[in-house]
């Protein structure tokens, strides 16, 4: 449900990175870490809405999303986390417990634009 | 032509919640954004912290909810001035919100401002407001897999409270299982047990906020 305000913010990020008022963006790509709980499908629904009428209408929008890495305290064997599946406590190796890093990346890579 | 642009998406929140981290300072006003899932206990909590005030000290409190004003309410009877923030759908609150309901709430310091997020484990992880410390608080009832399935949030604590441990004895819930979830994702949170029903572990708790508003040069 988020995704309606981060789908706003992806577009006004977008649309302040225009180069000019007369060129238009063809796609934009963001970046997402796995924590970020950005759901593809729904930030898609939402900007495809609030995209009409500007310059970014029609865009293809391109959610990259990053893992997080699970890193094991004991021996720094490391793993990553896509977000899916149980989140592994103990490490596969030693069985020391993992703490988990990274993954919190939420941002506008680029804009394809076009004249 | 590809523009190369890597900025952050949510900046301009960012921003906001950076202007109003000064404004809080300036008011000596330490502010800690207490988020959980619905019925975890948040009002309760926030209840029992303003008990344990000390009176020199000012107390507010910003509600969010998706709709009504029951938890402004509670806490309006109990003579504490509080604001409350309707998103009207919205799940999260935002740093934009907290600055409005700031030029409403009008308090100044040295004391501490509780702001209620709306009750979800998912969507206020993204939005900074300008907090002095993330409470996190989970409770007995939702069952001790809750880090591991919302990571994210747990991840950001600077406190996790469990409320409802006098409940420990009726339902299938370990200890050790949450704790071990939560150090996987946070190894530094310290991680109070609490009952709001009987009063347990309120104080540790108290002790917790008076140390970590020392520590962040709130003079309180």
């Amino acid at each position: 449900m988020h995704e309606a305000a981060i789908a706003q913010a992806v577009l006004d990020t977008a649309l302040e990175a225009l180069p000019d008022k007369d060129s238009r963006i063809t796609a934009i790509t963001v970046v997402a870490g796995v924590l970020a709980g950005v759901e593809e499908e729904c930030l898609t629904a939402y900007f495809n809405e609030l995209c009409k009428c500007t310059a970014a209408e029609g865009a293809c929008l391109r959610l990259v999303i990053e893992p997080a890495h699970l890193i094991c305290k004991e021996c720094d064997k490391q793993t990553n986390y896509a977000g899916d599946g149980r989140l592994a406590l103990q490490c596969s190796a030693c069985g020391g417990f993992n703490r988990l890093e990274g993954g919190k990346a939420l941002y506008l890579d680029s804009v394809e634009v076009e004249s | 032509m590809r523009v190369s642009v890597r900025k952050s998406i949510l900046s301009a929140n960012d921003e906001q919640a950076e202007r109003n981290k000064a404004r809080f300072k300036a008011s000596q006003l330490m502010v800690i954004n207490v988020m959980a899932s619905p019925g975890a206990g948040k009002t309760s909590l926030i209840m029992r912290l303003l008990e344990n005030i000390p009176s020199e000290l000012s107390r507010g409190v910003i509600e969010g909810d998706v709709a009504s004003s029951i938890d402004a309410d509670r806490i309006a009877a109990v003579g504490v001035p509080v604001t409350q923030i309707n998103t009207g759908g919205a799940c999260h609150l935002d740093a934009f919100m907290v600055d409005r309901a700031m030029d409403d709430l009008k308090l100044s310091g040295p004391g501490y401002l509780f702001i209620e997020n709306i009750g979800n484990l998912i969507c206020p992880t993204d939005f900074r407001l300008g907090e002095t410390a993330n409470m996190v608080v989970a409770s007995v009832p939702e069952g001790d897999d809750k880090p591991i399935k919302y990571p994210a949030i747990f991840a950001q604590a600077d406190i996790i409270i469990l409320n409802k441990i006098d409940l420990l004895p009726l339902i299938d819930f370990n200890l050790q299982a949450f704790s071990a979830a939560v150090r996987a994702v946070n190894e530094e949170a310290p991680i109070i047990n609490i009952s709001c029903t009987t009063g347990e572990g309120i104080d540790t708790a108290v002790r917790w906020l008076r140390e970590k508003s020392m520590g962040s040069g709130v003079y309180i």
